[in-house]
């Protein structure tokens, strides 16, 4: 009997459909991986077992009995502990107070007993072998892959029986991937389940013992590990073969005018000595684990940041970058995709028609007012240049798919003709449909002679999608890889800061 | 399963015949009165308030809906339009102006001390001038709120807090403790003054101000950037709008704002007094909330704010005629605000 | 990859609130010609109502929220013990018990309406503070009540031959100490510090605020009881400079309004600073027309100086 179940769980969020009738189950003593892409369903899945959502409809059997779980600490309570990327921590709080939130350890007086919590989180790190976190720090001021520790620290002191780690070690690096791995073999001999999503196949190949495939919030497959090839898994992911997705690359890659050019660029201690070039149709991928400042390269590039160190030349010519607005404005323009398109890339209350002329209105502005016909028809331009699909150009954009708002970043950018795209990770959640039309537009882009500078977390998007590829470690650039050596392989060595024989050592 | 196929088949139909572009076009343009309706939800029902006090205010009193009546309420409002207006700016980027009943205040007396020319009507040169000064004092003191918020980042409440214990001071210190002077016939006229005998000036003054503000939050580039900047400052930096010019220009709009309401009101009482400002600032954010502006700001505007305000008039009146004493009044204020605000739809659960 | 602050780095905003304290009291006990106990005690009282109000509207902020009720709910307290009280302690312990009942339902009702009617605190305590100072005019339509003596007494003077005031002082530093250390209170830090995030962690962001709420009903309860005392008269609307106060005194005190920072400690000190400005202004001989400009003026000032430590972030989108 299957320790945890989900039968026939259906979630929707307003338009999108997130999960459709999806089936799920992991056994006791297993380490059982959760695979698909971006916007399959996992994440919305793993929300509904750990309480933090309800499902639409379905049911959550533990144990065989049905459960319904109205809030995070109910499920805790009954075992089904999660550990997200970077969702649970309190940034105020210290790494001891973090762990034991809720059920902190009191004194004979009643009160919280902050010598023994510090004293018991000590020596839980020092169990887990992350002695080198300190208990009485708070947890804002550890860097991102000690945050994922702590989280993980959290979820083992609870004693969970189902442990369910998303993406939680992507940030790691190899030795502490290995420490984690560690943890997570005990808790299996223990009788603990544990569902593992990731998208390291290296990772998922070493440690799990069986593996289920979710596409388009549907389950698909469930196999021991073993029983499928890498690529019939990859199939079974994106439900076509990989061919197909990725639109053909030039043969050679360009070599032409440099638009975009870094010398010993630099921002406090997250970004040293970055030097690159960026060539007008080229499609320049950044790789790296989590937080290794991929994001702050982006960022700093667009003005975010003060105190920049180092050089930077558009189109040949230094340029000082202080602020989005001067981005924007900066010789042959900057247009940066960010991270997070919800809270970052657009104003989700405000129309379709608001987001998209955005960044341009002053330009199309008399005397201060807003031509609102031409403001009309720009948008509307827009919206069937990108086959953008909403009700109209007058809904907010909050109603949109994933896809669909991504489709809305880019194209408040296009009307600002700008010829350097920075772009974080921008298929992320969204749709394997509209994931292919960003491609195809990518593309198009760089071929009409646009440079852009790409961030992403998927490995397939880097090899395939880009000319040549930068792998950032510790705010650096150790390495770059174009042509044949282009492979998932080498960019998770270079990742890890590991020789490929090093790597073959740890993994499988 | 036949009708679902006729329908798809019909839309096909509609959409072939058009391009894109025509069709997108098409599609951006709102339909059907129902769904107007429903946007505008929270409009219609603060405009729909007033209809109900003004239907229970006549029945406890017949005199209350004459003509001249409802003009004098008029008047009333629009000082504290005036006021609003500035309110409403502020608001709509997430902050508030708690400085505007001082600088309301300051702005009078420095408008009567300077047209003071003892027993003799002071030139009209003399008048402009004491009207720009006190707008400039207006500007002066939201340009200083404007640049500790956007800067300096002190929030909102305790910026304008701050100055406005700062401008008592100073007003006190500027007056001796008394105001001197008193309001200039110019002045006086634009408060009290009929146009033609019948339209009250003030209304015709805030209508003026009220088209001002509609158009700017409406078609103006900044109005747009208020907005942006209300619901997510961070969104909207990075799509090239500078918060913190933003930021100052509302400040410099709502101190504005208010001292032009110092000099109507100084018009209005004939003179220059301490205090006059003090209702002005929890009735102004009432009206602009009762208005339907969120106070988190990124939605709402003036048109809801002249409901607002009108409300927030008639309440004063209607809970003035009803006799109900002092006491009442507070505990009836504080009661409509809270339904007002329940009436149009709260925050969202922690769950979702 | 991040620096790890010092000690001095992260109670920063504190110290300052203290030196800022210790300064201002240097220049007041400077200025007077003889310095005594009974002075001291005098300057303890003039902060006290400040003090205690500060302590629930401390509770508030870290939340992340604001309670702009404080000073109607001090005068709704101290109308209603002005109005019952008599010279019979058992009265007078009755009627301290009920006004104690009355700012806990008061607060009790804000936290329910911003929990669970999810409204926003700053218009939500805005309209209760209107209702709440209704309620105080309907008690008492005009100043005045009888206060007995003996109870202004105990609470101004000593008590046993203790000081009053040191032992109101000890009592809320002993309070506040232990509150922190309670689940509830680090649950108020957790959620003013990322309510998502605490959510995640078992703790239930309604019940927490609903708490927050009462405690700072009850406290402005306790400040209006002490008012009473000090006032001797009952007043529907003299409460009200104590709200924005309440809220400098925080600010001052190094707690952030955005919530999950700081801590009463700091509070106490910002609110003796604003107390003790007038006084000093007073013996300055500073015409009282300055005081207010003094008094804004400081405040800005203090504030602004906390918020230059934000000039050295270097990520804009911190900033924001």
């Amino acid at each position: 009997m299957a320790l945890l179940e989900a039968r026939d769980v259906s979630k929707r969020f307003g338009g999108v459909v997130a999960l459709d009738g999806a089936e799920f189950h992991c056994e006791a003593g297993q380490i059982h991986a959760l695979l698909g892409e971006n916007g399959a369903g996992k994440s919305t899945l793993v929300k509904i077992l750990s309480g933090v959502l309800e499902p639409d409809s379905g049911t959550i059997l533990l144990n065989g009995q049905p459960v319904s779980f109205r809030s995070p600490a109910e499920a805790a309570r009954a075992g089904i502990v999660p550990v997200f990327q970077e969702l649970s921590l309190v940034p105020d709080l210290t790494v001891a107070q973090n762990i034991f939130i809720g059920r902190e350890p009191r004194n004979r007086w009643g009160l919280i007993d902050v010598a023994e919590m510090n004293r018991k989180a000590a020596e839980l790190l020092h169990s887990l072998d992350f002695q080198h976190i300190e208990p009485d720090i708070p947890a804002r001021e550890l860097p991102l892959a000690e945050r994922q520790l702590v989280e993980i620290a959290k979820a083992v002191a609870r004693e969970p029986k189902v442990l369910i780690l998303d993406e939680g070690t992507s940030a790691l690096g190899a030795h502490e991937v290995q420490q984690t791995f560690a943890i997570l073999r005990r808790l299996r001999e223990q009788g603990c389940a544990v569902v593992f999503i990731s998208h390291r196949m290296e990772e998922i190949q070493t440690i799990c013992d069986s593996a289920t495939v979710f596409r388009d919030g549907r389950h698909v497959a469930t196999f021991a590990m073993g029983e499928k090839s890498h690529d019939e898994i990859v199939s079974l992911m994106i439900g076509r073969k990989l061919a197909d997705v990725f639109p053909p690359r030039p043969a050679r890659p360009p070599e032409g005018r440099v638009l975009l050019e870094t010398r010993e660029f630099g921002w406090e201690d997250r970004l040293k000595e970055i030097s690159f070039s960026l060539h007008a149709g080229e499609i320049l991928g950044v790789a790296g684990l989590e937080g290794q400042g991929q994001g702050d390269l982006l960022l700093a590039l667009f003005g975010a940041y003060a105190g920049t160190r180092g050089q930077v030349l558009l189109d040949g010519k230094p340029a000082r970058i202080n602020s989005p607005t001067a981005a924007m404005r900066a010789g042959i323009g900057l247009a940066l995709v960010p991270e997070d398109r919800k809270t970052q890339g657009l104003i989700l209350p405000m129309s379709v028609r608001e987001n998209i002329s955005l960044p341009t209105l002053r330009r199309i502005a008399r005397v201060g007012f807003i031509p609102s016909s031409e403001e009309r028809s720009r948008a509307a331009e827009m919206i069937s240049k990108l086959a953008i699909k909403a009700g109209s150009a007058e809904v907010p954009v909050g109603t949109l798919s994933g896809g669909n708002q991504q489709k809305v970043v880019i194209a408040k950018w296009l009307l600002s003709q700008a010829k350097v795209y920075l772009l974080y990770d921008p298929t992320r959640g969204i749709d394997v449909g509209t994931k292919q039309e960003i491609y195809r537009l990518m593309r198009q882009l760089a071929d009409e002679g646009l440079g852009l500078l790409f961030f992403s977390t998927d490995l397939s998007e880097l090899v395939n999608l880009c000319d040549r590829t930068l792998v950032m470690y510790e705010g650096r650039i150790v390495s770059t890889l174009a042509g044949a050596e282009l492979t998932e392989s080498n960019l998770v060595s270079a990742a890890l800061n590991l020789s490929p024989q090093e790597k073959a050592q740890i993994y499988v | 399963m036949a009708a679902h196929a006729e329908l798809k088949g019909k839309r096909r139909e509609a959409v072939s015949m058009s391009t894109p572009v025509q069709q997108a076009e098409r599609a951006s343009r709102p339909s059907g009165l129902r769904r107007w309706a429903s946007e505008q939800r929270v409009l219609l029902i603060a405009y729909s308030f007033i209809l109900v006090l003004l239907a229970f205010a006549g029945i406890m009193s017949p005199g209350f809906v004459q003509p001249g009546n409802l003009s004098q309420q008029l008047v009333l409002a629009a000082f504290l339009g005036v006021v609003a207006a500035g309110q409403t700016v502020v608001i709509l980027t997430g902050g508030i102006d708690l400085s505007v009943s001082w600088t309301l205040n300051f702005a009078a007396v420095l408008l009567t001390r300077i047209t003071d020319t003892g027993f003799t009507y002071p030139s009209t040169g003399l008048v402009l001038w004491g009207c720009t000064a006190a707008l400039l004092l207006g500007l002066a003191v939201g340009l200083v709120n404007g640049v500790g918020v956007a800067y300096l980042r002190i929030p909102p409440l305790v910026m304008t807090l701050g100055m406005n214990v700062f401008l008592q001071g100073a007003v006190l210190v500027y007056t001796n403790g008394t105001p001197q002077g008193a309001a200039p016939p110019l002045v006086q006229f634009l408060a009290v003054g009929r146009l033609f005998g019948v339209v009250p000036m003030a209304a015709i003054v805030w209508a003026v101000v009220a088209a001002l503000m509609i158009l700017l939050l409406r078609a103006t580039v900044l109005g747009r950037h208020i907005y942006a900047i209300g619901n997510s400052p961070v969104a909207a930096y990075l799509a090239g709008v500078r918060p913190r010019r933003v930021l100052v220009s509302v400040y410099m709009i709502s101190g504005l704002c208010a001292a032009f309401a110092g000099i109507l009101l100084t018009g209005f009482s004939s003179q220059s007094y301490l205090g006059m400002g003090e209702a002005y600032v929890l009735a102004g954010v009432a009206a602009v909330v009762i208005g339907g502006t969120s106070i988190l700001g990124g939605s709402g505007g003036y048109v809801g704010t002249i409901a607002g305000t009108i409300i927030v008039v008639l309440l004063q009146s209607t809970l003035a005629i009803a006799r109900v004493p002092e006491a009442g009044r507070n505990i009836l204020y504080g009661l409509i605000i809270l339904v007002m605000l329940f009436v149009y739809g709260r925050g969202k659960k922690a769950r979702e | 990859m991040r620096r790890r602050r010092s000690f001095f780095g992260r109670n920063a905003p504190v110290l300052l609130a203290y030196l800022a304290f210790v300064i201002l009291m240097g220049t007041y006990i400077g200025l007077l010609p003889r310095f005594s106990g009974a002075q001291a005690i005098s300057i303890a009282n003039q902060g006290m109502t400040l003090a205690i109000a500060s302590l629930g509207q401390t509770l508030v902020i870290l939340t992340g929220g604001v309670d702009l009720s404080v000073g109607p709910l001090i005068a709704l307290t101290n109308s209603v013990a002005a109005s019952l009280m008599s010279d019979d302690p058992v009265r007078v312990a009755l009627v301290v018990l009920l006004v104690l009942i009355v700012g806990m339902a008061c607060g009790a009702l804000n936290g329910i309406l911003i929990a669970y009617g999810r409204l926003q605190p700053i218009v939500v305590t805005l309209a209760t503070s209107s209702i709440y100072t209704g309620c105080a005019l309907f008690v008492r339509p005009r100043p005045g009540g009888y206060v007995p003596e003996w109870f202004t007494d105990a609470l101004t003077t000593s008590v046993a031959g203790i000081p009053s005031a040191l032992i109101l002082l000890a009592v809320l530093v002993a309070l506040w100490l232990a509150f922190r250390r309670t689940r509830l209170g680090v649950s108020l830090y957790a959620i003013g510090s990322s309510e998502g995030a605490a959510f995640m962690s078992g703790i239930s962001p309604a019940r927490a605020k609903v708490a927050a709420y009462t405690l700072a009903g009850l406290s402005s309860a306790v400040a209006g009881l002490f008012f009473t005392a000090q006032t001797a008269t009952g007043s529907a609307l003299s409460g009200n400079v104590f709200t924005l106060n309440s809220v400098a005194a925080v600010v001052l005190g190094g707690t952030s309004l955005a919530g999950g920072r700081g801590g009463y400690i700091g509070t106490i000190a910002g609110a003796y600073v604003i107390s003790v400005i007038v006084s000093v202004l007073f013996f300055l001989q500073v015409s009282p027309f300055y005081q207010s400009m003094f008094q804004g003026g400081i405040l800005l000032l203090a504030v602004a100086i906390g918020s230059l430590q934000l000039l050295r972030v270097k990520n804009r989108l911190e900033v924001l």
